[in-house]
C-alpha cells in the first residue's frame, strides 16, 4: 500500500492547553508546531479558536481570562447540584408515602376480610 | 472531582451525565473547551469583553438545553453555538444578512475526514496522482505540509506566501483532494 500520504487521511486526536498556549507563543519546535497545525486542518473548532487567540495583544491575560470563566462556570454547576439534590428528598418523601399507603391498604383488606369472615 | 476525570473522554462524560445528570460532570466537559470558545468570540467578535460573553453564552445553553436532548458529537455542537452566536451578534451590529446565511453553512463538521476512513487503502493507492492534479500553489502547501511534515512557519519562509496563504492552500487542497478523489471511486464504480 502507497502509505506515504497516511497522514492526510488520519484523524489526528485531541490538543491541551498548554501546547495551545505555546503554540500561540512560539514555543514549539517545527515539529511540534506542525503537529498542531495537523489538528487545526481537521478542526474548524481550533482553527477558528487559534485565529481568534491570535489577536489577543498580551496572551499572558488569557490564562487569568480562562481562570475566571472556568470559577463561574463552577459556580453554575455547583448551584445546580444542589438544586438537584432537592429533588433527592422529595422523591424519598414520595416512595416513603407510597409504602404506608400500600402498608394502609393491606391493612385495611385484612381487617375487612377477618370482619366479613367472623359474620 | 475533576481530578480523577481528566482521563476520561467527552463520551464518556456525557454518558455519565445522561446516567446520573450531576452538572458538575457536565462542567468538567465544558472546561476543556473554555480556551476554545473563546477563541471563536475573539476571532468573530474581535473584542475580549463580547469574547466571555461568547463563552458564558455558551455555557449556559449548554447548562439548559443539554438535559432536554441527546447530543452525540458534543464539540461540534458547542462549536455551532458558539460561532452562531457571533454571527447573530454581528447581524446586529449590521452586516448584511447574505453575509450571514453564507457563513451560517459553513459550519465545518468536526468529523469531516471519518468518511475518508472507510476506502483508506484505495484512497492512498490514487493519492499521487490526485495531488498533481491540484493547483501549483496547493499542491506545494499540501506536499511540504503532510510529506516534509513542516509546519505553515517553515512554509511560508520557504515559499514566500503568508501563513494565512498557507493555511488557506492547505485546508482548500485537503478540500479540493475530497473531491478528486470521490470523482474518480465513482468513474471506477
Amino acid at each position: 500500500m502507497n502509505d506515504k500520504w497516511h497522514d492526510i487521511l488520519h484523524k489526528s486526536g485531541q490538543i491541551t492547553e498548554q501546547k495551545l498556549m505555546d503554540y500561540l507563543e512560539g514555543r514549539l519546535s517545527p515539529e511540534d508546531a506542525h503537529e498542531v497545525e495537523k489538528l487545526m486542518v481537521d478542526s474548524g473548532f481550533l482553527d477558528d479558536a487559534v485565529e481568534g487567540l491570535s489577536q489577543m495583544k498580551d496572551k499572558q491575560k488569557i490564562a487569568g481570562i480562562l481562570q475566571e470563566l472556568n470559577g463561574q462556570l463552577k459556580t453554575k454547576t455547583r448551584t445546580k447540584k444542589k438544586k438537584n439534590l432537592l429533588i433527592i428528598p422529595d422523591q424519598l418523601t414520595l416512595a416513603v408515602a407510597t409504602t404506608i399507603t400500600v402498608l394502609l391498604l393491606i391493612v385495611i383488606a385484612y381487617v375487612i376480610y377477618r370482619m366479613y369472615h367472623s359474620s | 472531582m475533576a481530578s480523577h476525570l481528566d482521563q476520561i473522554t467527552d463520551q464518556e462524560l456525557l454518558a455519565r451525565y445522561y446516567q446520573d445528570g450531576n452538572a458538575e460532570l457536565l462542567g468538567v466537559l465544558l472546561q476543556r473547551y473554555t480556551l476554545l470558545l473563546f477563541g471563536v468570540g475573539m476571532k468573530y467578535l474581535k473584542d475580549e469583553e463580547e469574547a466571555r460573553d461568547v463563552v458564558q453564552h455558551v455555557f449556559l445553553k449548554v447548562l439548559t438545553e443539554l438535559p432536554k436532548y441527546r447530543v452525540e458529537y458534543f464539540k461540534s455542537w458547542l462549536y455551532m453555538i458558539a460561532k452562531n452566536h457571533c454571527l447573530m451578534k454581528l447581524r446586529d451590529k449590521g452586516f448584511s444578512k447574505l453575509e450571514m446565511d453564507e457563513k451560517l453553512f459553513i459550519v465545518k463538521d468536526e468529523d469531516e475526514t471519518k468518511s475518508w476512513h472507510y476506502e483508506k487503502e484505495r484512497l492512498l493507492n490514487s493519492m499521487t496522482e490526485a495531488v498533481e492534479e491540484l493547483a501549483d500553489e496547493q499542491r506545494t502547501c499540501i506536499t511540504l505540509f503532510y510529506l516534509k511534515k513542516k509546519s505553515y512557519q517553515e512554509i511560508s519562509a520557504f515559499t514566500g506566501f503568508s501563513q494565512m496563504q498557507v493555511k488557506s492552500y492547505i485546508q482548500n487542497g485537503k478540500r479540493n483532494l475530497k473531491i478528486i478523489l470521490q470523482r474518480r471511486i465513482e468513474h471506477e464504480r
